[in-house]
């Protein structure tokens, strides 16, 4: 098959954030790259229906998320009960400096409902715009937005965080610095 | 709604005080998940392209077009 090359660079520029999705997604990193791998084969059997100069990122994005939701569905299981259940027995606890440790994240993020993890790392660490992960998601900016807070304010109580932590709290020192994605 | 490329800035609703606003994490709670999330991110990413990946994306021929 042959695509255009700024095709194919795209896509390989974006395999990182995609497989970053599917893992918040399926929580076990060999069902997230299947994922990843059957939206390329996917993708790349649909190519044609891509418009060039649109959101190659959506445009997948939206793919791997229709692919697991079908999954799902059919698998008529909830992947993320078993998942739940288990993280939910380890506790995660802030350390003093503010900071958590990245496995303890990891814990409570597996914690959170489906619809929580994915917009938390499409907004939070894919870099997607609101309306980007509203059209991924397939719902309205609002609905994305409150949808992210709600996230955050889960998260920060499954991490034991302080709420009034705005209050005079020392930025966190334990983790490096990752100011671009 | 303002444009809101900045998806790690999201529009703040907290006091001058640092009054955490009722629907969300305070500033200082979003920043650290933030960091994390693009922690997690980094390490997926620092584990570079799976074999089976690269190979389908192998398969796949590149016509050059100039300008697009």
């Amino acid at each position: 098959m042959t695509v255009p090359a700024a095709f194919k660079t795209e896509l390989i520029e974006l395999l990182p954030s995609l497989r970053a999705f599917a893992r918040s997604l399926a929580h076990n990193p060999a069902q997230a790259d299947d994922l990843v791998q059957d939206t390329l084969v996917k993708a790349l059997a649909n190519v044609e229906r891509f418009e060039p100069g649109t959101n190659l990122r959506a445009w997948l994005f939206t793919i791997l998320r229709n692919h697991y939701y079908s999954q799902l569905r059919k698998a008529k299981r909830e992947v993320e009960d078993a998942d739940g259940r288990l993280a939910a027995r380890l506790s995660v606890r802030p350390e003093q400096d503010g900071s958590v440790d990245l496995e303890d994240f990891k814990v409570a993020f597996k914690q959170l409902q489906s619809d929580h993890r994915e917009v938390l790392t499409l907004v939070g660490a894919s870099g997607c715009s609101y309306e980007e992960a509203a059209e991924i998601c397939g719902c309205a900016v609002g609905t994305i937005k409150s949808r992210v807070n709600r996230a955050r304010r889960r998260l920060s109580e499954l991490l034991g965080l302080d709420k009034d932590s705005d209050a005079g709290f020392p930025e966190p020192v334990a983790l490096q610095d990752t100011a671009s994605v | 709604m303002e444009s809101l490329v900045q998806p790690t800035k999201p529009p703040r609703r907290e006091g001058k005080a640092g009054k955490p606003a009722k629907t969300g994490a305070s500033s200082a709670n979003k920043a650290l998940i933030t960091r994390n999330l693009r922690l997690v991110y980094d390490e997926i990413a620092g584990e570079g392209i799976p074999d089976n990946m690269l190979e389908l994306l192998n398969q796949l021929g590149a016509k050059e077009e100039k300008g697009s």
